[in-house]
Formats: C-alpha cells, structure tokens, sequence
C-alpha cells in the first residue's frame, strides 16, 4: 500500500490502448490501488502532441484510400467481392498507415457501392480523434496533475549516468521525488520501463538517493516489483 | 481560425497593394513596361471608364499569352498563376509609366498612364515594338470593355494549367451564385450524389495533380473532407466561400506560383521560396482548427467498433515510441 503513486508515460499509453501489451495490468493498477494518482503536465503534453500527429497521419491515410478508389475506374457502382479483393490487394500492395483496420474493415464486405465505402470511410476518419479522446477523458478523470517546482542539483552527482544515457527518465525521477518530498506517507514510481528503471538498472541507486519509496513496473507477464 | 484571405477584388496582383513611387521595380523600360503602357494606353483611347489594377495586369498577361503563342514571341513578361487566375508579377516590372490614385467607385486604385512616354524612351527593337502595339490594340479591342470578373473566368476557362485549377473555379462560381446577402443554406447534402457541391469536390479530388503538387496532397485531403463536413453541418455558402478561398491563397503561395510561372525573376522567387514554410504552417493550421471546431459535437455512425482492435493496434505501435526503453 502507498499513499502516492507517480505514473510514467507508459502507463498513460498502457490504459489507454486496450490492445496495448500491458493494458490489462495498467487497468487493473488505476482501478484496485487506493493510492492518488499523479501525472505531470510534460508527460501530458508530449502524448497528446505525438497522439494528434499519429491520428493526422492515419486520417490522411484513410483519406487518401478513398481517393483512391473514387479514381479507380476498374469498379462499376457496386462492388463485387472480386473488387472487395482486388482493393484488399492494395493494401499489400501500398505504403498506407491505415492498412491493418482498413483491411478489417473490407473483410467481410460484399454488394456495396463505393459511395457506402466512402461515407464509412469518412465516418472512420472522423471518429479516430474521438475515441481515443475518450478513453484518455476516462484516465483524466482518475489522475491529478503534478507540477514540480524545486530544482533538486544534488541528485544529479548520483544519476548523472542515467541522465546522460536517457535523459527523459532522469527528469522522471526528479519530478517522482519532488511527489515524494512534498506528500505526506509513502511514493511509489509505477512504470512499464524495466530497461532503466529495473533493480539490474538504475532501480537500486534512484531509491537510494530519492525519496522515492517503491518502484513498480507493470509489463503483462509476470508483474515484477523492484 | 487562422484565414487571411483577402477577398477583395483587387487583392490578387500577387504583391504590393499600392503603386508607390519607392516600389517600382526596375529602372528599365523594355518590353514588358512596353506591353503594360499600350495596354493602358489603349484603355485611355477606348472609353473613359477607369480601369482597375485586376483588369490592368489581367490584360497584360492575357495579350502576353497572345504573344507566346499565337505570336511565337517571348517579351519576357512575369507572370504566374494565383488566387485568381495568371497574374502579372508587379514587383518584377517597372510600373514608372503608371499613376494610380485611390479609385472613385471601388477600393483600391484605379490606373492611368502617368504621362505620354516618347518610344526613344523605351529600351526596345522595332519587332518587339510592332508585336506588342498588335498584341495590345487586338486584346484590348476585345476584352478591354469587360468586366474584371470575366477575364478571370476567360483564363480560368482557357488557360487553366491543371483541370484541378479549372474544377475549384467551378466550386467558387457556385458559391457566388448563391445569393450571398439572404446567406442561404446549400442543398441539403443528404440529397446524395445529385447534390452540386459534392459534385464539384468530387470533380476537384478526381483532378487533383498528386505528382505536381505533391507537397499540399495530404493537406488537401483532410481540407477536402473538412470542407464535405462543414456542408454536412449546415455550413453557409459565405462560411464554404471563406474556407475554399483560404486553401486557394495558400495553394497558390505554396505551390501554383512556382510551378505554373513564366520569367519570374530569381530573386523573386527567393522571396516566395522563404515565405513558404510559413504558408505550410498557416495552411495546416487553419484546416485543424477548423476541423476541430465542426468535431465538436459531431456523431459520426458508429463504424471504428468493427475496427477498434486494429486501429488500436496500429495507435499503440506509433505512440510506442514515446517509450521506446521498454522494448
């Protein structure tokens, strides 16, 4: 049992993707520990900069599947499932971000006109920012936002390594202990990054010299605790 | 939302708004300052009514066309394709032969030849001087007493370089039938395939030259579908004007003025080629915002659950490198 708990990137990524590798365990984390959740605004920002470029990405990708088709001229109206094959071919075929879903979608479909293709499509293009908007609402609504304002330079004699080699992780841990410092009871660092933050890496030496308590890394088998 | 269009008719020159003293281009007078001085000498001996710059640099590139290639003489005339047709590049020209007070009937200015000009004056050959009188004399005689407004649909629908430039023309004439004043609602889109504007955006993606302007492809296409959005949400025909002229201002910056232009200085088009990011942000900008705005509150039929798994897949992969320590 802990009283706080500092959540890394991953985590934000594991809850909120449901075929994400660790999401179960994400889940299972935010919904069962009584612990308050925080989150930094960087952590924040970077996730949405990086979600509303991928979603850009694939409604272009969606897009440009439709115009494809609208200038294909080997289709009649409808299509037949010889044409349902030959535009599944395409995603073989071409370079196109969307290919997984599309290719999902067209499975199955069968005696439909390229118009009906192209109004799902553009209902497809449309939700993408929705539903992932929703799901990261639902992580919203169970997280705090935490804002350090201290600087902590002595830390950097001990983690200086981890701050050269992966600089990102080392501003983690200061903002974790800064949670730490400046919260009544008991810290823990939640991450799915055993790489850095594992007891063969830096976990040993950061609750040394952090006032950070536990470290726990949720990856979906088995759930290790440093 | 982050549109600049200009909408004004005398906003389409492509360069300075005014012909100040300070701003005349080169100090020569060859054969492009030659055609612009017939050109409105001419106008001065047809009739009394002013001519605006829109006309002016309208008749300018239409009689240059003339010489091209009817005549099979380059006078190394600039122009280019913009906003609103091919323009003449005013920055590239000395307009010394020009005086161009505030209009009387319309804002902007109207134009008048600053003086009479002796032909010693100009730096020409006596071919150059016979082509450009014929040029001049036959284009005015026969588009000078026109309006500005059907120059622009005379080159749009004859000189367009791409049928995609002619197929955004017919989009833009369709707005401005739509009496403007009452802002009535467009057909309704749930008309289906009859419906004119679906039509005309059809036509539009079909023409697209994806090769050519390769650059503004995948901008376009999400301004194609926010434009189909906004006529789905009940957008107005001053509202879908607005969108339509933005895409074509920052296309034409971005894209028609380098790739459909003739004798256009190199410095010139050092100075578009430094503006042109710039353009790319603005225009990006301006179609998210703008989709953004028509999202909220929009419920698309429910499609993704068939495909959520996949999609959520495909998310994960990208958003994954945000952690890239945990592979």
């Amino acid at each position: 049992m802990v009283d706080t708990s500092f959540l890394d990137k991953g985590i934000l990524l594991g809850y909120c993707f449901t075929v994400h590798t660790h999401h179960e365990k994400c889940e299972e984390y935010l919904s069962d520990a009584d612990a308050v959740f925080y989150v930094t605004k960087y952590i924040d920002d970077v996730y949405e900069e990086k979600k509303r470029e991928v979603i850009k990405q694939h409604r272009t990708a969606i897009l440009d599947h439709i115009t494809r088709l609208k200038r294909a001229d080997e289709f009649s109206e409808e299509l037949d499932p010889d044409d349902i094959d030959e535009i599944r071919r395409w995603m073989i075929t071409t370079a196109n971000d969307a290919w997984r879903y599309l290719r999902d979608y067209y499975d199955g479909l069968s005696y439909t006109t390229v118009r009906d293709v192209e109004n799902d499509l553009r209902s497809l293009a449309r939700e993408l920012d929705k539903l992932t908007r929703r799901r990261k609402e639902k992580f919203d609504s169970r997280v705090e936002s935490w804002t350090r304002d201290r600087e902590y330079p002595g830390l950097e004699d001990n983690l200086g390594d981890l701050k050269q080699e992966e600089e990102e992780d080392y501003w983690v841990c200061i903002d974790a202990h800064d949670l730490a410092c400046r919260t009544p009871g008991t810290t823990e660092l939640v991450t799915n990054n055993p790489s850095d933050f594992g007891e063969q890496a830096y976990g040993s030496v950061i609750k040394q010299v952090t006032d950070i308590d536990k470290i726990r890394i949720l990856v979906a088998n088995p759930t290790t605790k440093a | 939302m982050s549109m600049d269009s200009r909408d004004s008719r005398e906003s389409d020159v492509g360069g300075s708004r005014t012909e100040s003293a300070s701003d005349k281009g080169s100090e020569r007078l060859g054969p492009p300052e030659f055609l612009g001085y017939r050109i409105i000498r001419e106008r001065e001996e047809q009739d009394e009514s002013p001519t605006s710059r829109s006309k002016f640099w309208k008749l300018c590139c239409i009689a240059d066309r003339y010489l091209v290639e009817e005549l099979n003489h380059d006078i190394g005339f600039p122009r280019h394709w913009y906003k609103y047709g091919e323009v003449g590049e005013p920055h590239s020209v000395n307009r010394g032969f020009l005086n161009a007070p505030r209009a009387r009937f319309w804002e902007g200015q109207e134009l008048f030849s600053d003086r009479k000009i002796p032909i010693t004056e100009f730096d020409i050959s006596g071919e150059d001087q016979r082509l450009i009188r014929r040029a001049a004399s036959k284009i005015v005689g026969e588009f000078g007493k026109r309006p500005t407004k059907e120059l622009k649909k005379h080159q749009y629908n004859n000189d367009a370089p791409e049928p995609f430039i002619e197929a955004y023309s017919k989009l833009r004439a369709q707005f401005e039938a739509v009496d403007l004043d009452q802002q009535k609602l467009l057909p309704d889109y749930s008309q289906g395939p009859s419906s004119t504007i679906e039509n005309l955006l059809d036509e539009m993606l079909v023409t697209y030259p994806c090769d050519r302007y390769e650059d503004v492809y995948g901008m376009y296409l999400n301004w194609d579908d926010t434009m189909r959005l906004m006529y789905e949400t009940g957008g107005t025909a001053p509202e879908m004007k607005s969108f339509l002229e933005f895409f074509v201002e920052k296309i034409s910056e971005i894209t028609l003025r380098f790739e459909h232009n003739r004798n256009i200085p190199e410095d010139r088009l050092d100075s578009w080629r430094e503006e042109r990011e710039e353009k790319i942000r603005v225009l990006d900008t301006g179609i998210e915002e703008t989709r953004r705005a028509l999202l909220e509150g929009y419920e698309p039929p429910e499609v993704l659950e068939s495909v959520s798994d996949s999609f959520d897949r495909s998310m994960t992969e990208e958003l994954d490198e945000l952690n890239p320590a945990e592979e």
